[in-house]
């Protein structure tokens, strides 16, 4: 069995068997991989905390080269992301982040771009003050680098450009606006305003170092979680976990 | 598809569904069954009902017990103004096993986990919160465990916990006994470094 190294961000870990965990990595050489790591309980095999969920490893596998599960050999911390486990908020978000790069990414599907988003985007909670806009900016830019990029420039029907004196929407089930005229016996509508349209164009486009200084104000805040969040439901059939657990957790506080 | 048939395959599939036992290992413990004397089998069946039947949560602190409150919460020779928080009872024994702790028990049976869906409604939260409301409580030790789930656990019961003027503390974690610090990860390093003492 030929041995691997590539970068991995830990998506999912569960306990298995006795001591054994099953570990599932979004890797930056083979994307999204599953693995075993025999005696990962045990404190005296030294996977320690690398196994841990976010965190940013270099992982040694081995792996036969089918579609079950990789033998995790070693791994060693690149980055483990420690401050976004003091916030169960940063948790959550975190955890949203991770959930929708597991349902929409397809097994063993290379993707750098996705790779670097995540980092990133675990980089920015971990490091910064949480805001809502990191939600918006990952669901926008990963949407776009899986290739369901919604239309967010013209209406999908009659081409028309953004423009003020138009009204448009937002359609999860065509994936991008209607204006007014076009969005007439279309149902799950949500209305978009201009302001919300050029601010989600700019999370999607914007150098992500720069990506920090993005402000959503409230009613695009409020605008862009209802068109994305439908988007995303309408593409994965379900409600994501992790979105129920911060609504929950947010009502709480 | 086993070549078994009737009785001995209905009981290696129930057995199969137990956690770590796959079909050999459920095979093996079927045979055994299979011959061992009658009073043997008919007090591991005995066992197993009862243990469905006269096994309840205690109210208190939510452990598995057989009378209720617990053998714990009602001994009085225990501290009862410290009470440990752990998340299952495997978690407890371990504790227990320990012999050093002599305070009573909170079991969350379960932890805050987003990507199951697990939130503070579906575990103990809100009766820990009640109990220690209720009774004349100067410490709690929070002993989820290391891990994210379990952190962010600990940082938001401590938060609730604090309103009420409770003392909160953390077990803490580190280089394990017999490690070695050359190959302890920097997380696991930095949490040593943080939760270090005077000698």
């Amino acid at each position: 069995m030929p041995l691997y190294k590539t970068e991995a961000i830990v998506i999912r870990s569960m306990d298995f068997s006795e001591s054994d965990k099953i570990v599932t990595f979004f890797t930056r050489d083979f994307g999204k991989l599953r693995g075993i790591a025999k005696g990962a309980k045990r404190t005296k095999k030294g996977f320690g905390s690398t196994l841990e969920l976010f965190s940013y490893i270099n992982l040694i596998f081995f792996d036969k080269g089918n579609l079950g599960l990789a033998r995790i050999n070693s791994c060693y911390s690149i980055e483990s992301y420690m401050e976004i486990c003091k916030d169960i908020q940063k948790v959550a978000y975190g955890s949203y982040f991770v959930e929708l790069v597991n349902g929409l990414v397809g097994e063993k599907e290379k993707n750098d771009g996705i790779f670097n988003l995540l980092v990133d985007s675990l980089f920015l909670i971990n490091y910064q003050k949480l805001d809502e806009e990191i939600a918006r900016i990952f669901e926008i830019r990963l949407l776009s680098l899986l290739g369901y990029q919604p239309q967010l420039e013209e209406c999908l029907i009659c081409a028309h450009k953004l423009s003020s004196k138009e009204k448009f929407w937002f359609s999860p089930v065509k994936g991008g606006i209607l204006c007014n005229r076009c969005s007439h016996g279309f149902k799950k509508l949500s209305s978009i305003s201009l302001g919300t349209l050029r601010i989600l164009l700019m999370a999607r486009d914007m150098d992500f170092n720069k990506i920090h200084r993005l402000v959503f104000s409230n009613q695009a805040l409020k605008e862009s979680e209802d068109a994305l969040t439908n988007f995303i439901y309408y593409q994965t059939g379900k409600q994501l976990n992790s979105m129920k657990f911060l609504k929950k957790i947010q009502m709480l506080s | 598809m086993s070549i078994y048939t009737g009785p001995i395959d209905q009981l290696i599939s129930r057995l199969k569904k137990l956690p770590g036992i796959g079909e050999k290992t459920a095979t093996r413990l079927a045979f055994y069954i299979l011959n061992s004397p009658r009073k043997e089998t008919e007090e591991l069946a005995k066992s197993l009902i009862d243990v469905k039947e006269k096994t309840s949560f205690c109210s208190v602190c939510f452990n598995f017990s057989d009378r209720d409150p617990c053998k714990i919460c009602q001994d009085n020779s225990r501290d009862s103004e410290t009470i440990c928080v752990v998340e299952e009872p495997a978690d407890f024994l371990a504790i227990e096993k320990t012999g050093n702790y002599k305070g009573k028990y909170h079991l969350l049976q379960g932890v805050l986990s987003p990507l199951d869906g697990i939130s503070p409604e579906e575990i103990r939260v809100k009766e820990l919160i009640d109990r220690l409301r209720n009774k004349d409580v100067k410490e709690v030790i929070i002993a989820t465990n290391p891990s994210v789930e379990g952190e962010a656990t600990a940082i938001y019961l401590a938060k609730l916990i604090k309103t009420l003027g409770i003392k909160v503390t953390r077990i803490a974690c580190g280089i394990p006994v017999g490690g070695d610090i050359e190959y302890a990860d920097e997380r696991t390093l930095s949490k040593s470094l943080e939760g270090r003492k005077d000698i």
